[in-house]
């Protein structure tokens, strides 16, 4: 449930992540149909961003 | 770009979606314009078959759906007294695969090979020697994308509504547009990873040379659509569940009654998303089925107007005796109401066998689902426009032009979509470029162009209204329309924590109890005990079973179909079952480090952790090894049949077996930092822990059936 309001609202702060990350698959999809390149691209864009993602997650 | 507020995320779905419902507009138009008169030229033949996919694919994937996610986005939260969704960051996440992955769609259409092959792209056309270029790749790898993105909202939706409603509101005190999304939500995890298994088959056929839907290996194209429509028709309903919402929260709030039968509409929703799964053939009744199957999808399907009709029926006591204030919201509404009754009539038609046998594939199946789709969900999403607009931009609408679009649209649009029905009954076929001059075609299908004409301008209208209305300094108040729910108990727009405080939640009318001081108590609700995350592996553990079901489905199909080549003798069963014991041990090495952490014993912990890695490692070796062993005997995907179903089966579990490994290894190395100590974020481990017993217990089913089974049988 949600949390009572006298405390501090916490609200998450902003990220690029999800953005690196569906910018990182479709890049991996799109080198499917032209060049596996792009493909190697992606996959790497998306560890990335997991990386970073968790990294953000452990700040918390 | 780096937004994660609900309320954002759901304005950048709607503008999106206003986009691409543009340049579907425009497709659409271009199609009414090259039927507007027998054996016109203004589209040849290949251009009009990429504009009539383009068209349905942009309409129902990257508008119908999006948009009502958006509304729910944006809505939800506020409905049930959150701060946000329950997974912040992953909903953009969702929102950037949808935008990326409509890109990518689009690409094939900007490189000149636009996806042709219709809006379910069945194969075999679809396949390598009827398709050549790449244009049914984007077609499919574009809505991969984008529906990696829906699933995840699928889980976030459902999670926030579990686990994220305020104090005082049980089921039974949610909002019914709330509840709605929630229904969807499960189907969205219940249906997508049909079609994703779908594609991901038709990829494999198309660039592994597996043969999936190839007849002359012994396949049967025909899994194709049964996959495609499990999917297809509780598709329908993920469209049309969040427009009942929507619709069952303006009948009230415009009739100043409660809604009639609330849990009655409640009920009959979950009741929808359930048959909705069961009538996916009603879709294939020419290819053939046999009576048996046709009988029983044909009743299935009918079964599905009862609680529908009890729905329409709710909606009509509700406006019985109102007090009815007909502004723009309430003409969309009661518009929905009449057309999506009108389509779905016609839909009964589809359900009566020998009936749809006549009208298949004629301009009738065009006419009913776009009155199911246009006149039902588009119809909804506009009263939902004009209901929220204020809400979202704090600026109110002006009525006398929000009317004129109305009917505008109104007009519009029966006159594109109803003489369709007469067309369709005459004989016309639906997706060829053009027709013969039989007498009366020509004059209705003019009269149709026009209609998409009037559309047209209604759309212009609509889109003037708002764009005139967000640059008006006039502010609108919080609750303009009184509204009972709670988004209307903040300020239009609410601010980024959504309120300042809530009012007591009795009913699932707070904003009316609060004034006529409501004697009810609130009642003792019962929290879901799992912890949020923990809700989430469960939803996602859900469409992933979904997606295997849809590859084991495959396999059972096909195992005794391959007419040449390798079969289960060629695999190494007791050497398999043997490593198989490395991963069911896993299953209790995962438990022992769990129990080890919660006790905090975190030597225990990392000690058992790194013996659950080791054990999958050695698994996922001697699967490659394996892999490697067949293919120098030249046992490939391309094999036969059973190599096809074989790969991709045992494949997808060996890279879900890898992520595990990555998800456990990234835990360990957290655990060694000690990042988990005293009972800290512990719930990430039992998340990974669940996954992992998730995956041990997809291989017990794979083990069984293509090594076990296939010895025995």
């Amino acid at each position: 449930m949600s949390e009572s309001h006298d405390e501090v609202v916490h609200l998450p702060s902003p990220s690029a992540w999800p953005f690196v990350l569906g910018g990182g698959v479709t890049l991996a999809a799109f080198g499917v149909p032209t060049n596996l390149f792009f493909t190697v691209v992606g996959a790497l864009l998306v560890a990335w961003a997991l990386v970073g993602w968790i990294r953000d997650m452990l700040h918390e | 770009m780096t937004t994660v507020d609900h309320k954002d995320i759901g304005v950048l779905y709607l503008l999106t979606t206003i986009v691409f419902f543009v340049i579907g507009g425009v497709e659409a138009l271009l199609i009414r314009l090259q039927l507007a008169v027998p054996r016109n030229t203004f589209l040849d033949p290949a251009t009009y078959n990429a504009v009539f996919t383009m068209h349905g694919t942009t309409m129902i994937f990257l508008v119908v759906m999006p948009l009502l996610l958006g509304f729910a986005n944006y809505i939800v939260p506020l409905q049930i007294g959150a701060r946000d969704m329950a997974f912040p960051r992953l909903n953009a996440f969702s929102y950037w695969l949808l935008l990326f992955g409509g890109i990518l769609l689009y690409w094939g259409f900007l490189n000149g090979t636009p996806p042709d092959t219709g809006w379910f792209s069945y194969a075999p056309l679809s396949e390598r020697p009827f398709t050549l270029e790449s244009s049914v790749d984007y077609w499919a790898l574009g809505l991969l994308v984008t529906s990696f993105g829906t699933i995840a909202t699928g889980v976030n939706m459902l999670v926030t509504i579990v686990k994220l409603r305020a104090p005082g509101m049980g089921w039974f005190q949610m909002p019914v547009f709330s509840w709605m999304s929630l229904v969807t939500a499960f189907l969205i995890l219940a249906a997508i990873p049909s079609l994703t298994a779908a594609q991901i088959m038709l990829l494999f056929d198309r660039y592994l040379g597996a043969h999936f839907f190839d007849p002359a290996a012994g396949a049967d194209p025909i899994l194709y659509q049964h996959l495609f429509w499990y999917f297809g028709h509780p598709e329908v309903y993920i469209m049309a569940l969040p427009a009942f919402g929507i619709i069952s929260e303006v009948v009230p709030v415009f009739s100043r009654k409660p809604l009639f039968g609330y849990p009655v509409i409640v009920a009959s929703g979950i009741a929808i998303a359930f048959l909705s799964l069961t009538v996916w053939a009603h879709h294939m009744f020419t290819v053939g089925e046999g009576q048996l199957a046709d009988a029983a999808f044909g009743l299935t399907s009918m079964t599905i107007a009862v609680p529908t009709g009890i729905k329409v029926f709710s909606w009509l006591a509700t406006l019985w005796g109102g007090r009815i204030r007909l502004t723009t919201v309430m003409l969309y509404a009661l518009a929905f109401i009449v057309q999506f009754t009108f389509g779905g009539l016609s839909g009964i038609h589809f359900a009566t066998v020998p009936v749809d046998w006549h009208t298949h594939d004629s301009y009738y199946v065009v006419a009913h689902f776009h009155y199911v789709l246009g006149g039902g969900s588009l119809f909804a999403i506009l009263a939902g426009m004009h209901y929220w607009f204020p809400k979202i931009t704090g600026r109110m609408l002006d009525e006398r032009l929000g009317k004129l679009g109305f009917w505008m649209m109104v007009i519009g649009f029966n006159l594109v979509f109803f003489p369709m029905h007469i067309l369709g009954l005459m004989g016309q076929p639906r997706r060829t470029y053009t027709y013969p001059d039989l007498p009366g075609w020509g004059p209705i299908n003019f009269a149709e162009t026009i209609g998409a004409f009037i559309v047209t301008l209604a759309v212009a209208v609509i889109v003037l209204n708002m764009l005139r209305s967000l640059r008006s300094t006039v502010r609108a108040p919080d609750n303009p329309w009184n509204g009972w729910t709670l988004e209307w108990a903040t300020s239009s727009p609410p601010p980024p924590e959504n309120f300042v405080a809530l009012p007591p939640i009795t009913s699932n009318r707070p904003l009316y109890d609060l004034p006529h001081a409501a004697a009810r108590v609130a009642g003792q609700i019962r929290e879901v005990r799992w912890r949020t995350p923990m809700v989430g592996i469960g939803a996602f553990i859900f469409s992933e079973a979904t997606f295997f079901g849809a590859l084991i489905a495959a396999f059972l199909e096909y195992r005794t179909r391959s007419v040449y080549g390798p079969s289960v003798h060629d695999l190494d069963v007791p050497r398999t079952v043997v490593f198989s014991l490395f991963l069911f041990a896993s299953s209790g090495t995962i438990y022992l480090a769990e129990r080890s952490l919660h006790r905090d014993r975190q030597r225990g912990f990392l000690v058992w952790w790194a013996v659950t890695i080791v054990f999958g490692a050695i698994f996922l070796t001697n699967q490659l090894l394996e892999y490697a062993r067949l293919y120098s005997e030249g046992v490939t995907i391309a094999s036969n049949l059973f190599t096809t179903t074989f790969y991709t089966l045992t494949g997808f579990h060996g890279l879900h077996v890898f992520v595990g490994l990555i998800a456990l290894s990234t835990i360990w190395l957290l655990g060694r930092r000690g990042e988990f100590r005293l009972g800290r974020r512990q719930v990430a481990v039992d998340a990974v822990s669940v996954y992992w017993h998730f995956v041990d217990a997809v291989w017990v089913v794979v083990l069984s059936l293509v090594y076990l089974l296939g010895l025995v049988l």
